[in-house]
């Protein structure tokens, strides 16, 4: 069974990017474009990796984190930002709480997105580099 | 006759201004005083008669205007001792003697002894003795008209001497030498003892050029001879006197021609007015450049914040094309990927690829910059000199390429992170970076050399640049806040001082040196430790 992924992003350019960077790779991708839509699916399905924007309408990145790990403590989510100093107050919070993420600056290239990928499913120790 | 007994008439004495005097009957013979006072008394006179010395001394050493009639032959003290007595107390009344003895002798002796008259008592005396009285009196009178008319004269001339000495202006009076070649000195004040600090008895007789060597150059004798010859008085005004002995002080000067043909000069030392309207004038300009400065700083604060409005839409922009940049680039990797390398397109691609990285930097740089983080929200972070070097430079790329200067970059050895604020190292030098490239716009050559190293615990970061430079007089005001040498909307005179406070929260060191159109070299010093980190 492939492992899956979901992106959970408003910008449509960020989804197609994740998409496109991780066909080769033969995992399963799954895009969202609000938080609450990415809750949904997650949900449905048990998902290896969830990418993660910060700043969405609707529920916000953190908001929507909150929500996930309520459904699934234990998937890897990598909060993917352009900036995240407006979230900073937010992302303590959420860190005091117990949540646990990881948070990649924006843009991401595609050799990169591919390495976080196979380095959080694959256990290649790869993305702790950054 | 009652001893005491005096009368006074007031027949005839209308026509005098003067109080006439008391005539003091001095005669033993009881009935020829009478006599005689009745005869005064119907001429006009005042008198008073006594009969004896002793009563006569008491009565004339009263203080009033009299003239005694004195017997010579007096029963009971010669009239001589009379006399005598009212001199040792200091009396002295005019008398007229009177004697039984006609003889030449009597009479010098009386003139002697200091008679105003002297009369013999034969039988037309009594009749004569008015017209000798009143002779008498008129003389003392004249005397003493002339007497009051002197001493009037006498205080006038003190009183003009005192007010001539009181004056604080200098008052000169001078007489022609040489038909008018050259002036002596005449007369000298006390004023002008006190402002030329010269004796008087140093300066009359002396000439005007060799008191005042200065004199001619001053000006004020071309007055001196022009008033002497037209007679028209002028007012010198003032200007600076100077010669050997003064240094240079403010004098105005009143001259005037006397009736007397001298020239007189009343001046007054005005250089302590003159050094206060200088200071007045002087904090008016201090004032007027201070509100200028004023006026200036507020058209830079309205500049900075302008800046930093341009700033945040900047930081907005940039945020805002992240996620475009992100799509771009990561849609030409996937068509590289599936382009194969012979396709004409795959360099085409990889074009796109190189320049959607250039543009993401930028945006970084931008929002690096852009991004000034208040205290509590600043997220610092091990990082490369070298990085936040290069990611300034790709701001400035443009400018450096437009400006034409050549930009080196040496890294000496290993150089280790640092823990620092990226974006404010960044914003650091970016600053530097920016003056050094205003520094050389009107430079021959154009050369920015940058260079890092280690050094002992910190990393040393140096810019120097062949540009204008720093004056030494503006070296130590390059740090302060809206300092700048840049035109008014060209500087906010806040770069340097910004980057001072950034670079010493960071437990850092920035200074400068400066030798203009040579070389202009700042130096950051950064610690590797950590603050607080001991070493």
């Amino acid at each position: 069974m492939s492992k899956k992924i979901l992106v959970i992003d408003d910008n449509e350019a960020v989804r197609k990017s994740f998409i496109l960077a991780l066909e080769p790779t033969g995992y399963k991708v799954d895009v969202a474009e609000s938080g609450e839509k990415g809750i949904e699916k997650v949900r449905n399905t048990r998902y290896d990796l969830i990418y993660l924007d910060l700043k969405m309408p609707g529920l916000d990145g953190i908001e929507t984190l909150r929500e996930i790990r309520k459904i699934d403590k234990d998937v890897a989510v990598y909060i993917i930002t352009a900036y995240h100093d407006i979230f900073l107050d937010k992302i303590k919070n959420a860190t005091a709480d117990g949540l646990v993420f990881e948070i990649f600056r924006k843009p991401i290239y595609s050799d990169r997105i591919v390495s976080i990928t196979k380095g959080v499913l694959d256990g290649t120790t790869e993305h702790k580099y950054h | 006759m009652k001893n005491k007994g005096y009368n006074r008439s007031s027949t005839g004495h209308e026509s005098q201004i003067e109080p006439a005097p008391i005539i003091l009957i001095v005669e033993d013979d009881e009935g020829l005083n009478q006599l005689i006072n009745k005869n005064l008394q119907r001429a006009g006179f005042f008198t008073e008669s006594v009969l004896n010395a002793s009563d006569a001394i008491a009565r004339a050493a009263e203080d009033r205007d009299m003239i005694m009639l004195l017997d010579y032959a007096l029963a009971d003290i010669t009239c001589r001792e009379v006399i005598e007595t009212l001199t040792e107390r200091r009396r002295m009344v005019p008398f007229i003697i009177m004697t039984g003895r006609g003889d030449e002798k009597t009479a010098v002796e009386m003139m002697k002894l200091g008679a105003r008259d002297y009369i013999v008592k034969d039988q037309d005396f009594i009749g004569i003795l008015p017209r000798v009285v009143k002779r008498v009196a008129g003389e003392l009178d004249k005397e003493k008209r002339l007497f009051m008319a002197e001493e009037a004269l006498r205080q006038s001339d003190a009183r003009y001497r005192e007010l001539f000495d009181a004056m604080k202006s200098g008052v000169v009076v001078l007489d022609s030498v040489d038909d008018g070649k050259d002036f002596v000195f005449k007369e000298f004040n006390r004023g002008g003892e006190n402002i030329e600090k010269v004796k008087r008895e140093d300066v009359i007789g002396m000439s005007v050029t060799e008191i005042f060597p200065g004199a001619k150059e001053f000006g004020i004798f071309d007055v001196f001879q022009r008033v002497w010859r037209t007679g028209k008085p002028e007012f010198f005004p003032a200007a600076i006197y100077k010669d050997r002995r003064n240094p240079g002080s403010w004098r105005e000067n009143y001259v005037y021609k006397l009736p007397s043909g001298e020239i007189v000069a009343v001046y007054n030392d005005i250089t302590e007015r003159k050094l206060a309207e200088e200071k007045v004038e002087k904090a008016y300009k201090d004032l007027k450049e201070t509100h200028a400065r004023l006026m200036e700083s507020q058209a830079q604060l309205i500049q900075s914040e302008k800046l930093r409005t341009a700033g945040m839409m900047a930081a907005g922009i940039a945020h805002e094309l992240n996620n475009p940049l992100m799509g771009i680039i990561n849609f030409a990797q996937y068509c590289l990927k599936h382009t194969s390398g012979d396709d004409r397109r795959h360099p085409i691609l990889q074009d796109i690829e190189q320049e959607t990285k250039k543009c993401i930097d930028i945006v970084q740089g931008l929002l690096t910059l852009s991004h000034m983080k208040q205290e509590g929200e600043k997220t610092y972070t091990n990082g490369s000199c070298a990085t936040v070097i290069d990611r300034a430079l790709k701001l400035l790329a443009y400018r450096i390429d437009m400006e034409d200067v050549t930009v080196t970059f040496h890294i000496e050895g290993e150089i280790p992170e640092i823990w620092m604020e990226t974006s404010e190292i960044q914003q650091v030098c970016l600053n530097l970076l920016s003056n050094s490239l205003d520094a050389l716009k009107d430079s021959g050559r154009k050369k920015i050399d940058i260079g890092i190293r280690r050094s002992v615990e910190f990393v040393e970061i140096t810019i120097a640049d062949t540009g204008c430079g720093i004056s030494p007089e503006n070296m130590q005001k390059i740090f302060d806040p809206f300092f700048t040498t840049k035109p008014v909307g060209q500087g906010t005179g806040l770069g340097l001082s910004v980057s001072r406070s950034i670079i010493e929260e960071h437990g850092g060191n920035i200074s400068c040196e400066s030798e203009p159109d040579i070389e202009t070299r700042f130096k950051v010093l950064l610690p590797i430790k950590r603050k607080g980190e001991g070493i």
